[in-house]
């Protein structure tokens, strides 16, 4: 069985609360860090544990931090990214509904690390239980002394505040949500230059999943060896899975990353439910090419799925029984794509709202043959050519459910309905 | 000398411009053009760019709403597993309304939401700020009297 | 400036450090096709027409906004990158209603021109069977977005150039719309109608209702010209066909505004529907009747005989040319010896010995004083370079006693005798700029020495050419109420005359009705703006040239020919040819 270790105070009662973080371990990372430790070394420990982004794209975090320049002339700011909003992921939610105070740790520990001393949780407005939650917590810090003015005496400062995002999937985007903390728009800048040159008003920021700084902590705790030993070699440490869509058990599972999909659906998600036959797994969110059922011992890894085309994402893993018409969930996620793109760039703006198009002709029984091409022609054309990495995204399920049931595209023309149940 | 405030342009006050909105809204009810002209106006910055802001994000209402606006999310997850289009449909059957109206009384406008990170707990929807999970057919008409009942 | 050198196409290209991949290859003269992109406005990389093949690059790149590097390989011409061009124009073509055959753009569009290169001869993507509105609220252009792009140049213009920010950006996606204010009809909200946004659309989104489907560029022809509206001398170009004038432009090139104008240099003189006057007129048994020039010119000649000079007075607008304004001060007052010679507008004290700034100078400032000025209705375009300048951090201290349009921006407003508060501040900034007009004080101006060396001082002078006339000593400031005869050069000006005895001769050179001319004994025909070649003194103490862009109405006359016409009439040999006046005025005026 495997030890949890993010989710580990979740079932105690009150686990939101300071109280019970303290009583189980907690802050004691913190403290350990600003008594024995340089900011190098922190950036050297965290390095070495091989942690990667849990938001998506998986970066090395060490090596984020490191490329945030040392020189303490420089104003530098740390964001959480609490903008959750990839269909089918709900780990960062359940994190700071149920456990802020090991994030709030972990963004200490960073900010220590790289100079910051102020700090930015940037969550969805949506969240209006994770709001109430985080801003207890963090004057519940401030109380304690691990917030404010020389923490604990160590001499470094940090002040944490938040704000609410305002309905924009865009701002979960690093640029994006720091344009959106300046009060303007939620387009996401050029990069080059990227944050740790140029971010919030200018100055190097280091932006963050809410999972991934929920390391941070653990790994100060029982060290960057320990850390590496879970997991795979090049996707190291524990990961919280979420899994929805046609299983009996919904919800979040804390396992190692490389434990294999086939694991993750039969052993803790119970199967599928009304034990009907799965026929497709999304395995990282809404922007992760599908998996089909001969696929499932493929180790949950960045490297493995990177491997077999598709990505590790956030680990949302949405399961789709034989009843599923991939047409409609096609028709889905662009609907999704189509609202949340931010307008900025031709191929995104228009290629969505195209193709969002050709799919509501083609599931409601008025597409043609050559709609289906247009389809598949927009979708690859647009790869590469968007503002930002949303674009890719986007066209990920077309070509995906393109590649794998082609058929019922082609029924939907030739029949002028769905080949399965809805 | 205390140094000379900038009337426009100032990076400090636009930064505030997302909580501003929010204030103005609770304060209005939906952000009428009094409410987005009075923030432009406290920070200093255009109303063009505040408008531009406002119609960005979709949490801000520039139409005035009923008591209680009902998101329901239409998410791939949630729609998965019955909710999404059943639960929306539900809902308009027993409101009498399309999705963007408000019931007559004035008590309820029905909306679509994209995901609510609620996979784990779908179907799902809010009522205004609170959040409402694992919605059946039963749970929404309790929903509903209860809400109804606020207002008798 | 450290060079870069990079290869594009194979080709070998040198460029400044620090440029863009788009701006080393317009050094080369290598074409990149673009839309978004617009010399003066900052590049945002959106349309995606501009993407290229960048050696080491996963994926193609923005042209407009990627940075070059040392060693760099960039292709423009490969088949991914024609492949992406097409493919862009493609989804663009089906965004909204683009209907090429009875656009006003059409010949003229960045986007059909786009469109042919490419092949682009059918629709291949499904278009759109909404319909988007049409907004001709506007007096002077209309807004089409059925045609619009989404590039965002108006935007950008209304906000980065004009510093105005009536437009922006509704919604998000697909449902973008340009909206002015909180979505208001565009003629009900902040516009200033200074027409930038028109003049940078690519499309026939943003069109001029006046000169619509009056001529394609091939068809028409642009002269380079200097407006004549107010004192800030912004470079345009005048765009004429067939003799006719359809419009004014700004000229992106000009040294004072760089492409930018308002309405009052835009607009108004295109609209102006005041009667001319074409043939010379005299006062026969008290109506004014139609005669020629060699009648009207005698009976001046014959008055300015007749009359002594003490009891002349001369009164000249400033929206006339240097050379006008010198031969007037030739004329009366140096050949004929008349003292009593004023302007028909006020004049901005002098405030240094040598004007040391100019307009450039607010740009960089951090601290501006406008002192006694209104730009925002006298002289806009200054007003967009205040305004540009705190949207970068610079801040705004009026000095007015007057009502001040700019008021609203600045972070102090103080009456006139408040004047050292805005003295302290500035003292304490880095690169502080007076801007100064006719409504500075005598104590104020006197305290405004302080900064002598420390500011810039720029005046905004009312009136168009008042520099010129101030330099040339034309403001005594009479009563002309005292004068029995009056010679008046009013120009385009409007003037009731209220001032002008009632039995004095007046004579009047004037291009349109108003009630002086109908009182006037002797009108002489005067051509307007776009009639007349010559030169004119901005309030910098630039000197411009004007140029004539079409032939003068009538028998109406340029203001200098005129007065040379008159003094060879009195044998008095003042100067005839263009040149050899301009070269005269230019050295009379000997501008700071």
């Amino acid at each position: 069985m495997f030890e949890k270790v993010l989710t580990r105070n979740f079932s105690l009662p009150r686990s939101e609360s300071i109280d019970t973080y303290l009583a189980n371990g907690g802050y004691q990372a913190l403290q350990k860090v600003l008594r024995e430790y340089t900011p190098e070394q922190v950036i050297e420990m965290v390095t070495a544990s091989g942690l990667r982004g849990r938001g998506g794209a998986g970066f090395p975090a060490g090596r984020k931090w490191a490329f945030i320049p040392k020189d303490p002339q420089i104003e530098k700011y740390v964001c959480v990214n609490t903008d959750e909003g990839e269909p089918g992921t709900f780990k960062d939610r359940e994190l700071v509904e149920k456990d802020p105070h090991q994030v709030i740790e972990g963004v200490i520990i960073a900010s220590y690390a790289v100079g910051a001393h102020r700090a930015f949780v940037y969550i969805r407005g949506e969240f209006f239980l994770g709001v109430k939650r985080w801003i207890k917590a963090i004057d519940d810090a401030y109380a304690k002394g691990f917030l404010g003015k020389n923490i604990l005496g160590s001499g470094f400062s940090l002040d944490l505040s938040v704000h609410r995002g305002a309905g924009a999937y865009i701002c979960g985007e690093e640029t994006a949500l720091i344009e959106s903390l300046e009060g303007k728009r939620g387009q996401p800048r050029k990069k080059p230059p990227y944050p740790a040159s140029v971010g919030l008003w200018g100055k190097p920021t280091l932006v963050h999943n809410v999972e991934t700084l929920a390391n941070v902590p653990h790994i100060i705790n029982r060290g960057a060896e320990w850390y590496a030993s879970i997991g795979t070699p090049k996707s190291t440490g524990p990961k919280i899975f979420c899994v929805s869509g046609h299983v009996k058990n919904r919800g979040i599972f804390e396992l190692p990353l490389g434990v294999p999909l086939r694991e993750i659906l039969y052993e803790y998600a119970g199967g599928m439910a009304f034990d009907k036959k799965l026929k497709a797994v999304i395995p990282g969110g809404a922007s992760t090419p599908m998996l089909t059922p001969d696929q499932l011992d493929i180790p949950m890894a960045f490297e493995t799925l990177e491997a077999a085309g598709t990505m590790l994402g956030t680990g949302a893993i949405i399961v789709m029984n034989e009843d599923t018409c991939m047409v409609d969930v096609a028709r889905r996620l662009m609907r999704f794509f189509a609202h949340e793109s931010c307008g900025h760039c031709t191929p995104c703006r228009t290629g969505t709202t195209r193709m969002l198009a050709l799919l509501e002709d083609l599931e409601h029984g008025r597409g043609k043959a050559e709609d289906i091409e247009r389809l598949e022609e927009i979708a690859s054309k647009m790869r590469g050519l968007t503002f930002c990495p949303m674009g890719d995204a986007a066209a990920n399920p077309i070509l995906s459910s393109l590649k794998l049931f082609r058929d019922e595209y082609e029924y939907h023309v030739k029949y002028k309905r769905c080949a399965v149940a809805a | 000398m205390q140094p000379l405030e900038a009337k426009i342009a100032d990076p400090a006050k636009r930064s505030m411009l997302l909580t501003a909105l929010y204030i103005a809204q609770e304060q209005y009810g939906y952000l009428t053009k009094e409410a987005i002209e009075r923030v432009a106006t406290r920070l200093g910055l255009p109303v063009a760019d505040v408008y531009s802001m406002a119609s960005f994000y979709s949490l801000y209402r520039l139409q005035p709403t009923g008591r209680y606006v009902l998101q329901v999310c239409e998410g791939l997850s949630c729609h998965l597993v019955g909710g999404a289009d059943r639960l929306v449909d539900y809902l308009r059957k027993k409101l009498g309304i399309e999705v963007g109206e408000t019931t007559p009384d004035g008590l309820f406008t029905l909306q679509t939401v994209q995901c609510l990170a609620s996979c784990g707990t779908s179907p799902a929807m809010r009522v205004n700020d609170a959040l409402y999970e694992n919605m059946t057919a039963e749970k929404v008409d309790e929903l509903l009297d209860t809400l109804r009942g606020y207002h008798v | 400036m450290a060079m870069v050198n990079l290869t594009i196409n194979g080709q070998k290209v040198s460029a400044p450090a620090g440029s863009t991949v788009l701006q080393a290859a317009r050094l080369a003269n290598i074409d990149i096709p673009t839309l978004c992109d617009h010399p003066a406005l900052a590049p945002i990389g959106a349309c995606r027409m501009c993407l290229v093949e960048v050696k080491g690059q996963r994926t193609l790149q923005p042209a407009c906004t990627f940075p070059i590097a040392e060693g760099m390989e960039v292709q423009t011409e490969s088949q991914p990158v024609t492949d992406a061009r097409k493919f862009v124009l493609d989804l663009l073509f089906a965004e909204r209603n683009h209907y090429c055959m009875y656009c006003e753009m059409s010949g003229d569009c960045e986007l059909q021109a786009l469109g042919y290169r490419y092949g682009i001869d059918h629709w291949v993507y499904p278009t759109y069977t909404k319909r988007f509105p049409v907004d001709a609220s506007r007096k002077y252009f209309l807004m089409d977005h059925n045609r619009c792009i989404l590039c965002r140049r108006c935007v950008r213009a209304c906000s980065e150039l004009v510093a105005n920010h009536t437009l922006g950006v509704r919604q998000r996606g697909a449902a973008s719309m340009i909206q002015a204010d909180m979505d208001v009809p565009f003629g009900q909200s902040t516009c200033v109608s200074c027409g930038t946004c028109l003049q940078v659309c690519p499309t026939g989104a943003l069109v001029d209702k006046r000169s619509a489907f009056m001529g394609r560029d091939i068809q028409t022809q642009h002269i380079q010209s200097t407006c004549a509206q107010c004192s800030i001398g912004c470079g345009m170009e005048i765009v004429t066909r067939d003799g006719n004038v359809l419009r004014i432009e700004g000229d992106w090139n000009a040294p004072v505004n760089a492409g930018l104008l308002c309405q009052k240099g835009r607009f108004d003189p295109l609209y102006d529907a005041r009667p001319r006057i074409t043939k010379p007129l005299v006062r026969k048994n008290g109506v004014l009747k139609e005669v020629d020039w060699d009648t009207a010119v005698q009976i001046v000649v014959q008055a300015l005989k007749d009359t002594n000079a003490k009891d002349w007075g001369v009164l000249t607008t400033t929206y006339a040319t240097n050379e006008a304004l010198y031969l007037l001060d030739k004329l009366f007052r140096q050949e004929l010896g008349v003292t009593n010679v004023g302007l028909l507008n006020d004049v901005a004290p002098k405030m240094v010995e040598k004007a040391n700034g100019s307009l450039a100078d607010v740009n960089n400032s951090d601290i501006i004083l406008l002192v006694g000025a209104n730009p925002a209705s006298e002289q806009p375009v200054a007003s967009f370079f205040i305004k540009r300048a705190l949207n970068k951090g610079a801040r705004l201290i009026v000095v007015d006693d007057q009502e001040n349009g700019l008021a609203a921006f600045a972070s102090m407003n103080l009456g006139m005798a408040e004047v050292e508060k805005a003295i302290e501040f500035a003292q304490r900034a880095t690169n502080p700029v007076v801007l100064y007009g006719a409504g500075v004080t005598s104590e104020a101006a006197r305290a405004l020495q302080k900064l002598s060396g420390k500011a810039a001082f720029v005046a905004l002078e009312p009136g168009v050419n008042t520099r010129a006339a101030a330099a040339l000593g034309l403001n005594s400031g009479f009563d002309p109420s005292a004068s029995k005869a009056l010679y008046v050069l009013l120009g385009e000006q409007n003037w009731n005359g209220e001032l002008v005895k009632k039995d004095a001769f007046v004579i009047v050179q004037a291009s349109y009705q108003s009630p002086l001319t109908e009182r006037a004994d002797v009108v002489l025909p005067m051509a307007i703006w776009a009639e007349r070649t010559g030169t004119v003194t901005n309030t910098e103490g630039r000197i411009q040239k004007v140029n004539k862009a079409v032939e003068p109405k009538g028998e109406a006359k340029p203001d200098w020919e005129i007065l040379s016409l008159l003094a060879s009439k009195m044998g008095k040999k003042i100067g005839t040819s263009l040149d050899e006046v301009s070269a005269h005025a230019a050295q009379a005026i000997h501008p700071s």
